[in-house]
């Protein structure tokens, strides 16, 4: 058959591979899976003492282009647009940097910051898609021993279980709230070894007490 | 190797395609010519950039010729194509005040400031086949710039200079005869039913976008059954345009303006009798509907600024009467694209043995419950009589 | 023709801008399943209605290392499914396939294959209508609000005339479900036996209607309910008699066709899922 088109070229080859394990890890939540390694290195750092976690940072800009929005957190608050890091993704993907409450797209890059989660939108009755994804970095998420969290709803066979070792438990807390169905975010874990844990809007979270 | 279907579905869509490929050459007539589909089928040409939505004369004759004159495939070859060009820059606003026209005319009044150019109408042609077209040669080339020559000299002669003339709603805007263009949220970009979805209610600018690139026949039967009598529209041509239009754009380095080059297009305002109140301390005015298209293609403006000015005065809550399926802007907008209204009619081309099967099965079942109506009904009396007894 | 004008266009087609609108889409249907998700639907080189929402979506999630089937009515060849991954296959050069089970990704319009679909494969189905509620409410505007309070009211009356008319619901194919428990969604034209396919399945469904721009989705493990009264419940098409006069498979879909023979003709019952048939034969035949 004769080709007609060229074959992705190695950020094209990303976004699509990553955007198949967002939707696998959103599709059946408590399910880890691997994004591949980020097509780009050289992001500037959150703060002083952090660097960002590039495989949630690639796979957050990978949705992104100039009709949408997003916003960045670190250390449990928000980052302003003219930082350095907001000003690097806005560059590359044109999408605007807005406050809070409008964003299409959240990046929070540690788990403190889930205590913002409130101030994100969560679409309405009508447009209940038009509410926030949030990209979550944390630690490390535990795939056998430490559950913390024990997942039900959709995509979900009975209950998963899951550990994200290393948050607090106001942190869990912030993270297990879900919203009335419809309405929800819809969020991205993911862990500094690139693996991604989706829990979408009707996954029902409890926490588990060691 | 075992079982072998006998269908060759894909052995039968190659053919297909290259059946389709000869059956435009096999007449043995010479080839068409890009050049002469454009300047000789400007109206084939014009409405395969307007429904097509893309402006570009060469590839619309290239349409054309392809389509083997099917104004809907045509229209679809220049969209499929459309589709895949980047979005380099919007323009800046193009105004019809500054299209150098070769056509204005107005039906609001007798004379209007710049006066009426009747320019290239066919509205008052007799329709008459005209035998001498059937055996045309070269000279004819010769003899019509000529003749055109001797005519634009003698239009310039009576009208002092022809260019930009004043436009008519202006006036009447000026009078407070017809309602202020309606302000809507400003954004930086137009809305693009291309780029995000068309939901209802839509704003205007999404509204004269799917009309621009409807289908011309299925919004002239929209506009007609409103005028007609399933509707309440009673427009007035305010003004009709048709000339080129100087397209500009904002450098983007130094916002300096600059002119890429120039459309073919037709414009038109109507006003309609019905009264709009634009706010409470002043009196009412006409409401206007707006109408635009590339090409000389007066029929589809006309019908457009028609269904503008119904549409807005049905949101607006200000028609009286029978309002009609042309008020229902879900039912306008989301029927009078000839690429979406063909594709899923000619769709039902495709095999639907399946659902045709599950549909036997429901028909099978509703069979049964009538051939058992008599039966239920029969038990109720014999158990009514029995009761009875 | 040089390398160059040959790769005219983006891998899949699709600009990179139009996919990612897609995604973005597709990841908002697969948290609200069942619900319709707006999307601006692109001008494709094929006709609308004729598969471009599935179309779409396959473009936007299609990877160089997929194996894709496409199947019309149930069938590779069908001359739809023919053209549609010709298509596919000019703009990504993935490997092809008419074998369900080595398929990563798989478009279809009108059915769900009968082999069992696992949780490695995604299937996309065409969508010519998005909204269940059509039948009672075709005002978009007002059937979209309807949604939003979960008022189905109208549609369980229409069902209700339907069952005393007809005896059963009259809709075919395209049977509506709740998904969730809390959408009314439309399965598309697949016939009923299809289904039960859809409830608590170990695979994700994508549904894409180009003309009527909307996608929306079924996650694996969702519960997925024809809508049925107490004493009219939901009952597919199947028959206690039925078989394949091809392959005998019994627990199957199946059509009807005219077979030419040495005495003209007669009119046969066999798979509608060809790529099955076909595999169950070659099976028997290995056997002898």
């Amino acid at each position: 058959m004769t080709q007609v088109a060229a074959q992705p070229t190695p950020l094209e080859r990303f976004n699509g591979h990553a955007f198949r394990v967002l939707l696998d890890c959103l599709a059946r939540p408590g399910k880890i899976g691997q994004l591949p390694s980020p097509p780009f290195s050289g992001a500037p750092s959150v703060s002083n003492s952090k660097e960002p976690n590039l495989a949630a940072v690639a796979a957050c800009m990978s949705l992104l282009d100039q009709t949408v929005s997003f916003v960045q957190a670190v250390d449990a608050d928000w980052m302003a647009a003219d930082h350095p890091l907001t000003r690097w993704i806005t560059l590359r993907t044109n999408a605007r940097a807005v406050a809070p409450a409008l964003a299409d797209f959240a990046l929070f890059h540690d788990p403190s910051c889930l205590a913002l989660i409130g101030e994100l939108k969560a679409g309405t009755l009508l447009e209940p898609e038009h509410s926030c994804t949030l990209f979550v970095c944390v630690p490390g998420i535990a795939v056998d021993a430490d559950v913390t969290l024990r997942l039900t709803g959709p995509g979900i066979k009975d209950v998963a279980g899951v550990g994200l070792p290393g948050l607090t438990q106001p942190e869990l807390v912030a993270l297990a709230q879900r919203r009335p169905f419809p309405l929800g975010i819809d969020i991205f874990v993911i862990d500094q070894h690139a693996r991604c844990l989706g829990l979408p809007r009707t996954t029902q979270i409890e926490l588990v007490m060691n | 190797m075992g079982y072998v279907a006998v269908r060759g579905g894909s052995e039968a869509v190659a053919r297909a395609e290259e059946l389709v490929a000869c059956l435009r050459l096999l007449g043995g007539s010479t080839p068409l010519q890009l050049p002469q589909i454009r300047d000789q089928l400007r109206h084939a040409v014009s409405r395969a950039m307007h429904e097509g939505a893309l402006y570009a004369p060469l590839l619309a004759a290239l349409a054309v010729k392809q389509a083997e004159g099917d104004s809907i495939e045509a229209a679809f070859l220049l969209r499929a194509y459309r589709t895949t060009l980047p979005r380099v820059i919007a323009s800046l606003p193009v105004s019809g005040r500054d299209m150098l026209c070769l056509r204005r005319i107005s039906a609001s009044f007798k004379d209007i400031p710049g006066g009426q150019i009747l320019g290239p109408a066919t509205d008052y042609l007799i329709r008459l086949l005209q035998p001498t077209l059937a055996d045309e040669d070269v000279a004819a080339v010769a003899q019509a710039a000529e003749q055109y020559a001797r005519l634009v000299e003698m239009g310039g002669r009576r009208s002092g200079e022809w260019g930009c003339f004043p436009k008519v709603a202006d006036y009447m805007r000026q009078e407070k005869m017809i309602v202020d263009i309606p302000a809507e949220p400003v954004s930086s970009d137009p809305f693009d039913i291309t780029r995000e979805p068309l939901t209802f209610p839509c704003p205007r600018s999404a509204r004269l976008q799917a009309m621009a690139q409807a289908d011309t026949s299925s919004l002239m039967s929209f506009a007609y059954s409103s005028v007609r009598g399933y509707g309440d529209a009673h427009p007035t041509l305010v003004e009709l345009r048709y000339g080129y239009l100087p397209v500009q754009v904002a450098h983007p380095l130094t916002g300096e303006a600059i002119t890429i080059g120039e459309i073919e297009a037709t414009e038109a305002e109507v006003a309609s009798k019905a009264h709009s109140v634009v706010n409470s301390n002043e009196p009412p005015r006409f409401n206007v509907g707006y109408g635009f298209a590339f090409g000389q293609s007066e029929l589809k403006v006309m019908s457009m600024a028609i269904l503008d000015s119904v549409l807005t005065q049905a949101r607006a809550g200000s028609l009286s009467g029978e309002s009609g399926p042309a008020a229902d802007e879900e039912f306008v907008l989301l029927h009078c694209d000839g690429i979406e209204a063909s594709g899923f009619v000619a769709h039902y081309k495709l095999p639907h043995y399946v659902t045709f099967e599950a549909d036997l099965r429901v028909l099978d079942r509703a069979r049964d419950h009538v051939a058992q109506r008599p039966t239920r009904l029969g038990q109720l009396v014999d158990q009514a009589l029995e009761e009875q007894v | 023709m040089s390398e160059k004008i040959d790769q005219l266009y983006n891998f899949a087609l699709l600009d990179e801008d139009a996919k990612r609108e897609i995604r973005r889409k597709l990841l908002k249907a697969v948290a609200l399943p069942g619900h319709l998700v707006p999307f601006a639907s692109r001008d494709l080189p094929i006709a609308r209605g004729w598969g471009t929402g599935g179309l779409q979506i396959t473009l936007a999630i299609i990877t160089p290392d997929d194996t894709l089937k496409v199947i019309d009515q149930g069938d590779d060849e069908s001359v739809n499914a023919v053209n549609l991954r010709r298509l596919i296959g000019r703009t990504t050069g993935v490997a092809t396939t008419t074998d369900t089970a080595s398929a990563s990704l798989i478009q279809t319009r009108h059915r769900i294959p009968e082999e069992p679909l696992r949780a490695d494969q995604i299937l996309v189905l065409q969508v010519p209508m998005a909204d269940p509620l059509r039948w009672v409410e075709p005002n978009l505007e007002r059937a979209t609000a309807m949604h939003s309070e979960s008022d189905y009211g109208k549609m369980w009356v229409y069902m209700y005339e339907s069952v005393v008319r007809a005896g059963d619901l009259r809709i075919a194919s395209q049977y509506p479900v709740m998904v969730n428990r809390r959408y009314l969604m439309d399965t598309t034209p697949i016939p009923r036996w299809d289904v039960p396919k859809l409830h608590m399945a170990e695979t994700l469904y994508l549904f894409g209607a180009g003309r009527e721009k909307r996608i929306y989705a079924v996650p694996p493990y969702t519960l997925v309910e024809p809508l049925q009264f107490e004493d009219y419940p939901f009952r597919t098409e199947y028959q206690p008699d039925q078989r394949c006069a091809r392959c005998g498979a019994e627990q199957v879909f199946l059509t009807t066709h005219f077979v030419p023979d040495a005495s003209g003709g007669r009119w046969v019952s066999t798979c509608s899922d060809a790529a099955y048939c076909a595999k169950r034969l070659a099976e028997a035949e290995a056997l002898l």
